[in-house]
């Protein structure tokens, strides 16, 4: 059942297009998510469905309704902020009745609703403080309360949790994913840190200067990549990208980097890959792991440097002229500069085009 | 020596100030107040001591009643049209219009103007036989009438308007800018949540503005006590003494009715209003300071 | 890329004008409507002014107040600046024009050095009670001048500057000290200390650190202190009928008396000529400064 449907969708200001062409069909109870580097246009798309901006050319269809000239009071959404954009000068009862009373409902109705999302965002106490009395964190429950009592079609979430740091916005993360799966609202959410966008995503929508890049399930997009910039956004650290040209041999297809000749037996071309073709060959450093003897294909390559994040040792090896980085678990630690064996996990293989950027 | 005045060279630099401050301000204020309490007539004279006898005559002196109370009139006409006109002024602005610099500008340049100015331009524009008066028979609304200079129940609002039209530009100026500092997502979520737009002024927006009327009431009251400039040049008072206000009583009394002692005395009462204002109004930025 | 074409959904083809988009153009032209009666409002007086100076006595009195002067003549200014009968001498304003100049532009430049050093010394080189003193300087934004008048008139005559313009600039800078001493002391706080420290470890002193250092950054403050001062000086009118004599009377005087004085003929393009004379100066330094004018103002409303 689709909730949303956007459909060449192009947003213009003067001659600069700030968005081109999008085309995104949101099934109901999704939670996708738009991510992307600042100036990718993923704002200013969420502000286009809920209203706030006018599309220059294009649909927007909400609940099968076509919404494009309609008002954002009447689709139906609720959005949170990221500055929350609680109303300074009203407690935080009154921020959350504050849309229902002007609607008309009755504060018979009003008062009963907003203590029961009080209750559920674990504000109820906090209901009669101002926001300058509140931390960040609880604003943020504040604002996302407001928009639960609207009970809308479709929640729109616009980098709510950037304010915050890191510790409170790992457990707001894990809230906002919780309250997704108790209520099952379709939700579209802006993010520039793929951490949210992974955890929080049941889809995700790559964008880059006005353009979807990719569309796909967290797994999908993070394993299988379309093209160089998805692969490079994603992960932490990046993927290891060495280049090289594909041999064609016998029916079998290697990728040379130099340094050595990578067997690509296993890999599901999308397109007929051609002998000397360009290629750059992409794996992310949890591949890359210390050799055990055992698997296809391994490398001995000298360390430079080392990371310890505690959890893992971040190894940067040398390999001809570039450097790859390996997460090698904590208890296997390498010595500087001393060679060391290294397998590469080849399933998990990404080859791009080198003219293109696509993965082929 | 030396070394006294080098560790020293802040208060030394500040001292010349200081005691020219002491003397023409506070020394001034006491040898005022002192004055009020004698008889004096054309000259100060300190040996003619009469007590507070000269405010009891201040308060049963006519003339003075018309002008402590033109004051109050004036002032709260005055800030009522001004504060809220300025608002919606400023709010019509804020509306990311074109050319918004060159309607700020027409707004605020009357400020540069000395009231002496602003009196004799609409002196002419409110007399009958030259201004709007005539402007409006000319175009035909042959009843209108604009006696407002002649009339002693109306001429106030002659003060008003002139002060109005002087004042308008530092009022709007300062809600602009408050205005320019709300978030802007506030409004954004007011979008969402289908607020009219009145009703985000009334409710969010005006009481966000809470210290930028407070700032501008305590500012405009300031200047209304002290008003002088303006009322000479509008009315010199008149007609007869309707349009009077404490500063040109005192002055009338000082310069031309030399009676120094009642002079004094209303000159204390303007200062005693001044400080009516200014005392609650620190009182409070200094509470929300702590 | 914008225009709708048929291979576009179905509510593009509604077209441009729909029922929001008309809502919003009638917002945006009532908006334009209210300003633009502001605007004349504002503006309106201003263009009286200047219009009616142009104009004959024969050709005011017929009435027309918004209308342009059919034949216009500058006789009106010539009149205004040579020939106009103030008191009693018939010289015109350029006297008077000269007394204000000669009064503000000395008050102006030491008021706003004095300031300066005053707001330096409470911002940079603070000492037990610098916030009393602080205050204590300050309190004279408020007080109401009236309340000085005789004392200061009975100082200067025994002085012996009464009516003179030396006496005129002595006032002027005394109480120009609150202003200009808030004003920069409140800009001052924003230099970076660490500035005055590096400089103090360095070995430079007090009035070295000010001129080598402080100054040079502070063009724009003392922009503003200078238009502050220059209008309140050239604008004002009370010290000035309080204190002048007809010779050494300023211009703000001189207008008054000429325009509200009762006798003869009222020649209205005169008095337009002359008051437009008289706004000149400040009007000018507000087209050209208009920010550093609003920076003044509103300084009276910020609190330090």
């Amino acid at each position: 059942m689709i909730d949303i449907r956007i459909s060449n969708c192009n947003k213009n200001y003067g001659s600069l297009r700030v968005l081109k062409d999008i085309n995104l069909e949101i099934e109901r109870g999704e939670f996708i998510v738009l991510l992307g580097p600042s100036g990718c246009g993923k704002s200013t798309l969420l502000h286009i469905v809920a209203g706030l901006d006018r599309l220059s050319s294009g649909a927007i269809e909400i609940g099968g309704r076509d919404v494009t000239d309609v008002e954002p009071k009447d689709r139906d959404i609720a959005m949170v902020f990221q500055s929350y954009a609680l109303y300074p000068t009203m407690s935080v009862r009154s921020n959350m009745e504050f849309g229902l009373r002007m609607r008309g409902k009755p504060m018979s109705e009003i008062r009963p609703l907003v203590e029961d999302k009080a209750r559920m965002l674990h504000i109820d106490h906090l209901l009669d403080r101002r926001p300058s009395q509140l931390s960040g964190g609880q604003r943020q429950r504040v604002a996302i309360g407001r928009a639960l009592v609207r009970d809308p079609k479709v929640f729109l979430f616009d980098e709510p949790l950037s304010n915050l740091d890191a510790k409170l916005r790992a457990s707001m993360r894990t809230e906002i994913k919780k309250l997704h799966q108790s209520l099952g609202t379709t939700a579209i959410y802006v993010t520039h840190d793929q951490l949210e966008a992974m955890t929080l995503a049941t889809r995700m929508v790559v964008m880059k200067a006005g353009e979807i890049q990719q569309v796909g399930k967290p797994e999908e997009v993070y394993h299988r990549p379309v093209n160089l910039f998805v692969a490079d956004f994603l992960g932490n650290p990046g993927m290891n990208f060495m280049k090289g040209r594909l041999r064609l041999e016998g029916g079998r297809v290697s990728a040379d980097v130099g340094a050595a000749t990578i067997p690509l037996d296993g890999y599901a071309f999308d397109a007929a890959p051609a002998d000397g073709q360009a290629v750059v060959v992409g794996l992310r450093p949890e591949s890359v792991q210390p050799s055990t003897g055992g698997e296809p294909f391994a490398l001995t390559l000298k360390p430079t440097l080392i990371e310890h994040t505690g959890s893992d040792n971040l190894v940067v090896l040398a390999m001809g002229s570039e450097e790859i980085v390996g997460k090698f678990p904590s208890d296997m630690l390498p010595t500087l500069g001393e060679p060391v064996a290294v397998g590469f996990d080849l399933a998990r293989l990404s080859v791009f085009d080198a003219q293109t950027e696509r993965r082929i | 020596m030396r070394r006294f005045l080098q560790r020293h060279v802040s208060q030394v630099a500040l001292s010349p100030s200081l005691a020219l401050i002491a003397i023409f301000l506070y020394g001034f204020i006491a040898y005022t107040a002192a004055v009020s309490t004698t008889n004096s007539k054309a000259f100060p004279r300190f040996d003619t001591f009469v007590g507070l006898e000269q405010y009891w005559r201040l308060f049963h002196t006519p003339r003075w009643h018309v002008a402590f109370t033109n004051m109050f009139l004036f002032g709260g006409l005055f800030l009522l049209v001004t504060i809220s006109l300025g608002l919606l002024i400023a709010i019509l602005i804020d509306q990311r219009i074109r050319a918004e610099s060159f309607f700020r500008s027409i707004v605020m340049y009357p400020m540069a103007m000395s009231f002496v100015v602003t009196g004799i331009i609409w002196q002419w524009l409110l007399n009958p036989t030259l201004g709007i008066e005539v402007m409006m028979h000319q175009l035909g609304f042959e009843s209108f009438r604009l006696d407002w200079l002649t009339n002693p129940d109306t001429v106030i609002w002659a003060l008003v308007v002139a002060a109005f039209w002087q004042g308008c530009g530092l009022v709007m100026a300062l809600f602009l800018a408050g205005l320019r500092g709300i978030d802007e997502d506030i409004w954004k979520a007011a979008a969402v949540d289908g607020i009219p737009a009145w009703r985000v002024y009334v409710f969010i927006v005006i009481p966000m503005l809470a210290p930028v009327f407070l700032t501008v009431v305590v500012l405009l009251s300031l200047s209304i006590v002290r008003a002088f400039d303006l009322v000479v040049a509008l009315t010199n008072g008149g007609p007869g003494v309707s349009s009077d206000l404490p500063s040109v009583f005192m002055f009338d009394m000082a310069f031309r009715r030399t009676n120094l002692g009642l002079s004094a005395a209303s000159a204390g009462v303007m200062l005693g209003t001044v400080l009516a204002i200014l005392i609650p109004y620190l009182y409070v930025e200094t509470r929300e300071r702590a | 890329m914008s225009a709708p074409t048929d291979a576009m959904p179905r509510s593009n083809r509604s077209g441009w004008l729909t029922p929001r988009r008309t809502k919003a153009i009638l917002k945006r032209v009532v908006l334009y409507l209210l300003l633009a009666i502001v605007a004349f409002f504002f503006a309106g007086p201003l263009y009286i002014l200047l219009s009616t100076s142009f104009k004959t006595m024969p050709e005011i009195q017929a009435g027309g107040l918004m209308s342009l002067p059919h034949e216009p003549t500058a006789q009106a200014w010539v009149t205004a600046w040579g020939e106009a009968c103030i008191g009693i001498t018939c010289g015109g304003l350029k006297g008077y024009f000269g007394n204000s100049m000669v009064m503000a532009v000395p008050a102006v430049l030491i008021s706003v050095m004095i300031g300066a050093i005053n707001g330096y010394a409470l911002a940079k080189w603070p000492f037990p009670g610098a916030r009393f003193v602080f205050a204590a300087l300050v309190a004279g934004n408020f007080v109401p001048f009236q309340v000085v008048l005789a004392p200061v008139s009975v100082t200067l005559r025994t002085l012996g500057l009464f009516g003179s313009v030396e006496g005129l600039i002595l006032i002027h800078v005394i109480y120009g000290i609150p202003i200009t001493t808030m004003l920069f002391r409140n800009f001052f706080l924003s230099v970076p200390n660490d500035l005055i420290k590096a400089a103090r470890i360095d070995g430079a002193g007090f009035f070295w650190i000010f001129f080598r250092i402080v100054l040079p950054l502070s063009p724009s403050v003392i922009v503003v202190a200078l238009i502050l001062q220059f209008t309140g000086i050239w604008n004002d009118f009370l010290f000035a009928v309080s204190f002048s004599n007809p010779s050494s009377a300023p211009m703000t005087v001189a207008l008054n008396n000429l325009v509200n004085s009762n006798f003869g003929v009222k020649e209205y393009n005169v008095h337009m000529a002359a008051t437009v004379i008289a706004a000149a100066p400040t009007l000018i330094l507000y087209i050209l400064l208009g920010r550093y004018f609003l920076r003044g103002m509103t300084a009276g409303a910020v609190k330090g």
